[in-house]
């Protein structure tokens, strides 16, 4: 039953969606090859459609609007001089006869069939319907056969006058593709013949080749001539892959235990609807940055090469990134001062004081409200001459502070609005943690004649450790994606003291056009938080004793 | 039926409802821009009149209010394979969309399209036409001009600006019309509203013989950190920092944030700088009988004629948009005469065909729009519309007066410096 369930499994969750993964994106690159090869064609068939046109124009001595014309051929160069010819005589007489577009747009074209009779019966009507409506190429299927259909225009380039269908008949052999499918194929043989080894043997090579085989074969894949977008899209199933792979994996190991084996199971077809999600709506983007941060992309330019590490390399020297990144890890300094606050009013509002909730509610009240809406109030707050914070500090004699006005004071006063928008959502935090505290720890205390002090320093403190890194480490991350106070207050101003990382993430994206850069400055801070979470952990994470 | 049973007919029902809501962008021929709520109600009295004159092309107008949004929104909207049939272009815009190839040339359809392209003002024939291609056509543009406010001057008793006025006549005016009017020792009244960005101050450096970059456009060394411009610009910063004829900066976001329209309106400033844009609000509140206003040529260091900058718009249609051809039909009558003077009631621009232009000022009986048309014919379009890297130039730029305002760094040293990075910038491969 085990080596039963478990080569099932492998099957089930590894090979199955293994071909999925490699038959998908191989044909969808094939069928891209052949896209690729039809633009070719189309490209001289609109070559064509030129020469007829100037054809048309000279015999007529007069512009070409009036005539309009559909043509069938096929890339085949014994036959293509005919068709130029013929096409141009068809041509010229409808335009003598004085065709009118509009009478023509109604009723079948006149069609020269030098090839397929049928076809051009069949692709006739739709050809017709479709240029009328579209001026610009267009590719027709019927059947399995696909025609690119080239629009040929008048002298000022405004009418459609006629139109080229270009039937492939015949492709240049130099030209076809090659076959990523067999490739997809051979790789998944591979592939299955590792896995299946390792649900015989347990043998860890075979795990590592059942992975390596898929990766060097998506490697190629997407690297593949003329793959286009689709090499990208076959990392995506790639990745999908990898983690039903690894899902499979574990279930395989289990299989010999049937009751967690079915356990499991079920746990994960309950997760697989938001599994996804996650992988549709945030994995995949994940990865698409990533393969943007190594390419020039700036969402306009159809060129997008690869640059490799050029962007990476090009953001060591930043001097505007360092200083983005600096501004953000002072900001991010408000996080620990924040936490304190939060922890005086948990202590505070855990006391059974009449109306305690009320006060909770409104102190949790800012985290909940729209950031935008906090940001434009407290930009009007610290206006300096009729901003609140400085009227309220003249009534005391205070001199007015320049607030947002100056880079010394810009940064802290946007931690100063970070800690009363976020202080509250600590506070919660930790009254959860406070109120997990055993009472009766407390009362002993008290009866051993520990002070407040101490029972705060020996009790309260250690034990809410874990709820403590908990909000260190989220805010912490949190914090370091700041944007919409910035956006909102300051725009990175003054001189650049509050120009945080993601906000100039934003305008190297948005403003700059420079996609694949930015996308490297998010892989940067996305390493940068990776590693201050793991020291976190490191340094805080110990438990208690 | 059972409530199990109904909820399938619900769906069904829900979602017929949802997919009738749902209107196809093929279904007509979209037109974005970043209208304001004054704008709006003309773009659709200009949809009637297209309407009307071809009732076979549907198009729906859609305002993206928000120059960040709006900018976004059409890039990636092209970048996605769903472009608008036609969208607002402005003037820095041009060479980023227009170096990547993704706007229809429009020069072999203008005829057809009934564009008569050499009717248009000759700085909008200069800007929209590049190598020998009509990458939008044109709406309308404004020079930057000098506004005053009529009541200060008249409080003050100083005589209005003139044409031909000198910065050092600017400056003394200026003194004389800042001033402590309630006596609690606060100056409540400004003869200047001064702004940071380079937006503003580019018209400066060419009223003072100076400029940002070489002739050629591709250098700032030689061109900003030359003894005209340091001039011009430690001219602008002492307006702020020695004369103190102007209002204290508040913010220093990208945009200044001082309240000039509000201190101007409530007759708390003598003067400022800025486009036709601000004519609606500042005629409503002329019409309140709060203000009175006047428009003059901004002064030069030596009196002659200024130079302005120009901002400037125009329809643009993107290669890859549907329904190519009414896209163009659309570009073409919003650019053209009927759609020019249902916009120009709005006095947000001055109206790209001379015609209209010039057919409105004759109706003008307070000479202001005589003085943006003269200001429009010596103007210069701002280098934005050459650079294609102006936005992070211009991000740079801010630097050129923050740096000696907030830290007193020396204007040559930050001139020079900036310069270095500018050339830099406009140099480098990405």
């Amino acid at each position: 039953m085990s080596n039963g369930t478990s080569r099932g499994t492998v099957i089930g969750f590894v090979l199955v969606p293994l071909a999925l993964a490699l038959v998908i994106p191989a044909w969808r690159i094939g069928a891209g090859s052949r896209a690729s090869e039809t633009a070719r064609l189309l490209a001289e068939a609109e070559s064509a459609a030129e020469t007829l046109r100037n054809t048309l124009v000279a015999a007529a001595g007069a512009d070409a609007t009036g005539a309009i014309f559909v043509t069938l051929a096929t890339i085949d160069p014994a036959t293509s001089a005919a068709f130029y010819d013929a096409a141009a005589d068809w041509s010229a007489v409808a335009m003598r006869a004085g065709a009118d577009p509009d009478r023509l747009a109604g009723t079948p074209p006149p069609v020269i069939d030098l090839a397929d009779r049928a076809l051009a019966d069949a692709l006739d009507a739709r050809v017709t319907a479709r240029l009328v409506s579209r001026d610009r190429a267009i590719t027709v299927r019927v059947g399995r056969r696909t025609a690119a259909v080239a629009p040929v225009k008048d002298a000022a380039n405004w009418d459609i006058v006629g139109a080229v269908l270009l039937v492939r008949t015949a492709a240049d052999p130099a030209r076809v593709p090659a076959r990523p499918l067999a490739l997809a194929a051979g790789t998944w043989l591979l592939s299955a013949a590792a896995a299946l080894a390792w649900t015989r043997r347990r043998r860890p090579w075979a795990m590592a080749l059942a992975g390596l085989i898929p990766a060097a074969g998506i490697t190629l894949l997407a690297r593949w001539p003329a793959a286009g977008s689709h090499g990208l899209w076959s990392v995506f199933a790639f990745a999908g892959w990898a983690v039903l792979a690894t899902i499979g994996a574990g279930l395989a190991s289990i299989a010999h235990r049937p009751a967690a084996f079915r356990e499991a199971r079920r746990a994960w077809a309950f997760l697989a609807p938001s599994l996804a999600h996650l992988v549709v709506f945030s994995i995949g983007p994940i990865l698409f940055s990533l393969w943007l941060s190594f390419h020039e992309w700036d969402l306009l330019a159809p060129a997008r090469p690869f640059v490799g590490l050029d962007n990476y390399r090009e953001l060591a020297g930043d001097g505007d990134f360092l200083r983005a990144l600096r501004n953000t890890a002072v900001y991010v300094l408000f996080v620990p001062i924040g936490m304190v606050v939060a922890l005086g009013l948990a202590l505070l509002v855990d006391r059974p004081l009449p109306g305690v909730r009320v006060l909770r509610a409104i102190f949790f009240l800012p985290y909940i409200t729209s950031f935008v809406a906090i940001s434009l109030v407290w930009r009007w707050m610290f206006q300096p001459d009729v901003g609140l914070l400085n009227n309220v500090l003249a009534r005391f004699g205070i001199p007015a502070q320049p607030w947002l006005s100056s880079p010394a004071t810009a940064l802290p006063s946007l931690m100063l609005m970070s800690v009363w928008m976020y202080a509250g959502y600590m506070m919660v935090l930790f009254l959860a943690g406070l109120q997990n505290i055993p009472v009766s720890l407390h009362e002993s205390a008290r009866i051993d004649g520990a002070s407040a002090w101490q029972r705060f320093r020996r009790i309260t403190l250690p034990l809410l450790r874990p709820t403590a890194l908990f909000v260190l480490v989220t805010m912490v991350i949190f914090m370091f994606q700041v944007f919409t106070a910035v956006y909102i207050m300051t725009e990175g101003g003054p001189l650049h003291a509050t120009d945080v990382i993601v906000y100039h993430i934003y305008r190297n994206a948005w403003e700059y056009l420079r996609m694949g850069y930015a996308s490297a400055m998010a892989w940067a801070l996305f390493a940068i938080v990776f590693v201050i979470t793991l020291v976190q952990f490191r340094w805080l994470g110990a438990r208690p004793q | 039926m059972s409530p199990a049973g109904r909820r399938p007919v619900l769906l069904a029902a829900v979602l017929a409802v949802s997919g009738c809501a749902m209107a196809s962008p093929d279904d007509c021929v979209q037109v974005v821009s970043w209208a304001d709520y004054r704008e709006i109600a003309l773009e659709e009295e200009v949809a009637d009149s297209f309407a009307v004159r071809f009732p076979g092309i549907p198009v729906c107008f859609e305002s993206l209010s928000g120059a960040g949004i709006y900018r976004e929104k059409v890039l990636t909207s092209i970048a996605a394979g769903t472009p608008p049939g036609v969208f607002l272009l402005d003037g820095i815009d041009i060479p980023a969309f227009a170096n990547r190839g993704v706007l229809l040339d429009l020069a072999p359809l203008a005829e057809r399209a009934g564009v008569d392209t050499a009717a248009f003002h000759p700085r909008l024939r200069e800007l929209f036409r590049r190598d020998g291609q009509w990458i939008a056509f044109p709406k309308g543009f404004t020079p930057m001009v000098l506004y005053y406010n009529r009541n200060v001057f008249d409080r003050a008793a100083e005589p209005y600006p003139r044409e031909g006025w000198t910065w050092a006549e600017f400056v003394d005016t200026a003194r004389r019309l800042t001033s402590d009017t309630d006596g609690d020792g606060v100056e409540d009244r400004w003869g200047f509203g001064w702004a940071r960005e380079f937006f503003y101050v580019q018209s400066w450096l060419w009223a003072g013989g100076g400029d940002l970059l070489t002739a050629d456009g591709t250098r700032a060394t030689g061109a900003l950190d030359a003894a005209e411009t340091l001039d011009a610009i430690a001219f602008y910063l002492d307006l702020a920092t020695r004369e103190k004829v102007v209002p204290r900066i508040e913010m220093f976001r990208r945009e200044s944030s001082v309240p000039i329209l509000r201190l101007f309106s409530s007759n708390r400033l003598g003067m400022f700088v800025s486009g036709h844009w601000v004519v609606p609000q500042l005629d409503a509140h002329e019409a309140a009988g709060r203000i009175r206003y006047g428009v003059a040529s901004l002064p030069t260091r030596d009196g002659a004629p200024a130079t302005p900058v120009l901002y400037s718009s125009g329809w643009a249609v993107p290669r890859n948009a549907p329904h190519r051809k009414w896209a163009v039909q659309v570009a073409a009558f919003l650019s053209g005469e009927t759609a020019q003077r249902i916009r120009a009631r709005a006095g947000l621009e001055i109206a790209g065909l001379p015609s209209v232009a010039q057919a409105i000022a004759a109706g003008d009986t307070t000479g202001r729009a005589a003085v943006f048309l003269a200001n429009a014919a010596r103007g210069r379009q701002t280098w934005g519309a050459r650079v294609e890297k102006w936005r992070e130039v211009e991000d740079l730029l801010l630097d050129l007066l923050d740096r000696p305002l907030v830290r007193g760094e020396p204007v040559s040293a930050v001139a020079r410096d900036l310069a270095t990075r500018i050339d830099q910038l406009l140099g480098a491969s990405r």
